[in-house]
């Protein structure tokens, strides 16, 4: 009986500190909203570059009623999830082929190394005259600056397997195809996350080029 | 008796960049059925790799290994090596599933011995909340699960401290003994080496060679911990000892 009430404190600590957290989370937003309004209404900050949280409302109203702008964000966040969808997918896949035929991730490592070196978004002219000015093109430079860094992170998960699991899964005479499902997929996970969270960022970089949206297109956030 | 295996005369030598390992030289070692056989020697000196050419996870360079052709072998790490992010009985299944045997009569089985030897409640936990000879005891089901005939044992126990080793050490070979597996266990341990094993071959430093071989006779009646306080179990304890001290 005691045992069980010392388990349920137990259990209430964790819901606490979650609840904390969160409050914490919620109040430093609010936070920082307020003292933006604040700073910008009394005239600390020059609210015509910093702009204030209500003028953003006001402004997203005027886009929703005037210039439909709902349209444009869904049309950005389509590109985005496909981006996303194909650099990790396409990540995932070469990764895994780097990782079945290690003499491949040899061959290719130099080059890796320089492509990822490259500033992409730079890339995004040479990519409009390649792909033409259309979505095809923005997806390819958000897919350029969110690849390399994917295969890379992935890869590196993958090569991290414990040795000695690896020998277990060999003693029970475990196929390649085997390996990766039961052990080094798995290892891998808490990396292919960290990596998921890596690609949203790098991917939403690699959307707002000037060159790519702002120019060529009229759906695009970027061009607010 | 009858012999499960028969190793002649195996050598065995390393490719690396830095030149040439020579760790196995002209091993000949035989495992008669229902033994436990323990393998000493000094670290590095090339058992690891004996037991890597016996599953077939290394080449050897000369030699023969005569075994019956279905006869087959579980391997038991140093490590427990379990998987965090499956299940206790996941975990002891893993083999059988690689294996495709994953069928209900052998479930059924792995629970048994889960069951068995006391480890029935935490099947649907995970390892990070099992202590470490609980582990280990798994790790030996997990192995058991595909009913090898021979099992090869690397330093199962080193991962222990003292005082649970000797115990885990016990349970260990009371559940082999019990499951009538034959087994080849290597350790660093003179003294869990006699108390646990009929035969005992002492190897010299790399390249290894059979040293000695001894055949240990205690009563069998008795557990491993009262073996230890047997008069024979110093004289064998002394003259290992000299034998590794040689080696060295
Ligand atoms: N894959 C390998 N490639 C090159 N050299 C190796 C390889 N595996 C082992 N060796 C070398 O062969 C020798 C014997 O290694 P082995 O692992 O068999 O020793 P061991 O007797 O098991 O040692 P320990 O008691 O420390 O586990 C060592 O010198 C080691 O460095
Ligand atoms: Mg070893």
């Amino acid at each position: 009986m005691k045992q069980s009430e010392k388990q349920i404190a137990f259990l209430k600590n964790i819901k606490k500190e979650k609840r904390i957290i969160l409050l914490f989370q919620i109040s430093l937003t609010i936070i920082f909203f307020l003292s933006w309004e604040f700073l910008s209404s009394k005239g600390y900050i020059n609210s015509f570059i910093y702009s204030s949280p209500s003028k953003i409302i006001i402004t997203i109203k005027d886009l929703i009623i005037t210039n439909n702008i709902l349209k444009h964000v869904f049309t950005t966040v389509l590109e985005c999830l496909i981006a996303f969808i194909l650099g990790t997918s396409l990540g995932f896949g070469i990764a895994i082929i780097f990782y079945l035929f290690p003499i491949t991730i040899k061959i290719f490592d130099p080059f890796l190394t320089i492509l990822n070196s490259l500033p992409k978004v730079a890339l995004g002219p040479i990519i409009i005259i390649m792909a033409g000015a259309n979505p095809k093109s923005i997806i390819l430079t958000a897919l350029l600056t969110n690849i390399i860094v994917n295969i890379s992170t992935i890869y590196n998960g993958f090569t991290n397997t414990d040795e000695v699991k690896i020998k277990l899964f060999k003693t029970f005479k475990a196929s390649k195809r085997q390996m990766l499902h039961y052990l080094v997929i798995p290892s891998a996970y808490p990396t292919i996350i960290t990596s998921l969270k890596l690609n949203i960022s790098l991917t939403l970089i690699g959307l707002l080029p000037p060159v790519g949206e702002k120019i060529f297109f009229n759906k695009c956030y970027s061009r607010y | 008796m009858n012999k499960i295996l028969q190793v002649k005369n195996i050598s065995k030598t390393y490719n690396t960049l830095n030149g040439e390992i020579e760790a196995l030289k002209d091993i000949s070692i035989d495992i008669n059925e229902g033994d436990f056989t323990a393998i000493i020697g000094s670290s590095g000196c090339g058992k690891s790799t004996l037991f890597n050419i016996i599953i077939g996870l290394e080449n050897k360079d000369n030699g023969i290994i005569k075994k019956n052709d279905n006869l087959k072998i579980g391997y038991m790490l140093q490590e427990d090596a379990l998987l965090p992010y499956l299940t206790i009985f996941e975990n002891a299944m893993i083999g059988l599933k690689i294996q495709k045997k994953d069928n209900d009569e052998n479930k059924k089985y792995v629970l048994n011995l889960l069951k068995e030897y006391g480890l029935i409640e935490f099947i649907n936990k995970y390892p990070k909340e099992l202590s470490g000879g609980m582990k280990q005891r798994v790790a030996l089901i997990r192995t058991l699960a595909t009913r090898p005939d021979l099992l090869l044992l690397d330093e199962p126990f080193s991962a222990l401290d003292y005082q649970s080793r000797i115990k885990v050490a016990d349970d260990v070979y009371n559940i082999i003994k019990k499951e009538k597996k034959t087994a080849i266990m290597i350790t660093h341990d003179i003294g869990e080496a006699i108390s646990l094993s009929q035969v005992i071959y002492v190897f010299s430093k790399r390249p290894a060679v059979v040293k000695k071989k001894y055949n240990i006779k205690l009563p069998n009646n008795i557990n491993s911990i009262e073996k230890r306080k047997c008069p024979e179990f110093a004289n064998y304890y002394e003259k290992i000892w000299s034998d590794l001290d040689e080696t060295i």
